[in-house]
């Protein structure tokens, strides 16, 4: 009797779970090789599963115009013109042209861009950058000027001498509405280069590509294994 | 088959329910970190141009180019320490590494962006890359233990000891 209950559930979840042995497996066997087939580095182009991932921006793209060139940030992207300088923005604050390079600051660091827009460096606390940055700008003399929670600061971004005033006149960074061939050109950008093979297969091993219930049918699963492996062993016992 | 389903259900349910806690965040603001590193004095950042060679030798290393012209490191001339960046599943995961004499002396986790696989901020990960020095193919001389669930972050970490310890190895050889 116990021998029939056992082989009845045996069957029925080895169906059950045969499919995930598969998948686990295959999605197990490529992801260790993620570097070599570039995984990591190949984007998803299916429109489906960048819909299922919701890679669209939440919100409009805030422009600063410098010298007929565009710093744009989408979400916690930061393009200049339509190539990705940075990612993990929370608030772009502006632009300065100066001595062959761009400053463009955000939260609390400040990236140094060539005028080729090649990134230089990227500068933050531990460089000088003060905390609560609200608005960055230029002189007469073409000095970068930063306004902060605390105060203002005259900077030479080159040997890192942070001048602190008062209060200093500045001709402030501020918002351009961007050309709308640009904002197409990043929103595709922002499309194509936000979702790696390397990422879904991840989540497809692991479940989370269904959300918060996704590791939990992986562990069920996981447990099935161990549940069909025990059954196995103990049918083939019973029957020797 | 119906009866099992709402079985599998019922326990996806079950579990769905437990806690689960997650930590992300700044562990230890990089300017503290600097601080502690020099004793409360750290010293004036020196720059390090990234130029072609250089390029290509730390793309072998963090399998991407690293995407800026210069580098900023802090010498006391005991010791080096490094605030490098390097992307873990989605986000940059950003770590101070302490080097000196071709070893690495210290590793810490600064700041974590991502909501898995901050287990690498435990000194029981961390640790083993004290005393790790470079061998062929700036290669670590030591294999790093993983941390199931968080391989992508392990990977980063492992990338920026390599990193420091190549730096570190150039500008000693710069001079």
């Amino acid at each position: 009797m116990n021998f029939l209950i056992i082989q009845k559930w045996h069957k029925k979840l080895g169906v059950y779970i045969a499919l995930f042995v598969i998948l686990l497996a295959v999605s197990g066997i490529v992801l260790n090789h993620s570097e070599e087939l570039k995984l990591n580095t190949t984007y998803v182009k299916m429109d489906w599963l960048m819909d299922l991932y919701q890679i669209n921006p939440k919100s409009e793209p805030v422009g600063y115009r410098s010298s007929n060139n565009w710093i744009t940030q989408v979400d916690e992207h930061i393009y200049f013109n339509n190539k990705k300088i940075a990612d993990n923005a929370n608030k772009l604050i502006g632009v300065v042209n100066t001595d062959n390079a761009y400053a463009i600051a955000y939260d609390d660091k400040i990236i140094l861009l060539t005028i080729e827009g090649e990134i230089l460096e990227s500068l933050g606390g531990t460089e000088g950058v003060p905390a609560g940055m609200k608005a960055i700008g230029s002189d007469e003399k073409n000095n970068i000027i930063i306004q902060s929670a605390h105060g203002y600061y005259r900077v030479n971004l080159d040997t890192l001498q942070w001048d602190e005033y008062n209060f200093l006149e500045a001709n402030w960074s501020s918002t351009s509405e961007i050309t709308e061939p640009l904002k197409t050109n990043i929103l595709e950008q922002y499309r194509g280069t936000g979702l790696t093979i390397e990422r879904v297969l991840l989540d497809l091993h692991s479940g989370r590509i269904i959300s918060g219930w996704g590791i939990y049918l992986v562990d069920l699963i996981a447990i099935l294994f161990i549940f069909i492996a025990f059954t196995g062993i103990w049918m083939w016992w019973y029957n020797k | 088959m119906a009866r099992i389903t709402i079985y599998i259900l019922v326990a996806i349910y079950m579990l769905h329910l437990s806690p689960i806690s997650f930590a992300k965040g700044t562990y230890l603001e990089p300017e503290k970190f600097l601080q502690r590193v020099f004793d409360g004095n750290p010293p004036e950042p020196k720059k390090l141009w990234i130029k072609k060679d250089l390029k290509a030798e730390i793309k072998n290393i963090l399998g991407h180019d690293l995407k800026m012209l210069r580098l900023r490191y802090w010498d006391d001339n005991t010791k080096r320490a490094w605030i490098l960046e390097e992307i873990g599943r989605d986000k940059p995961i950003t770590v101070g590494l302490v080097t000196a004499d071709g070893k690495i002396l210290d590793v810490k986790v600064l700041i974590f962006r991502e909501s898995r696989g901050w287990e690498v901020k435990y000194p029981f990960f961390t640790d083993q890359f004290k005393d790790a020095t470079l061998v062929t193919g700036n290669n670590l001389d030591r294999k790093i233990d993983g941390i199931s669930g968080a391989t992508l972050s392990v990977n980063a970490l492992t990338k920026l000891g390599r990193l420091a310890l190549f730096l570190h190895k150039h500008v000693d050889n710069k001079k």
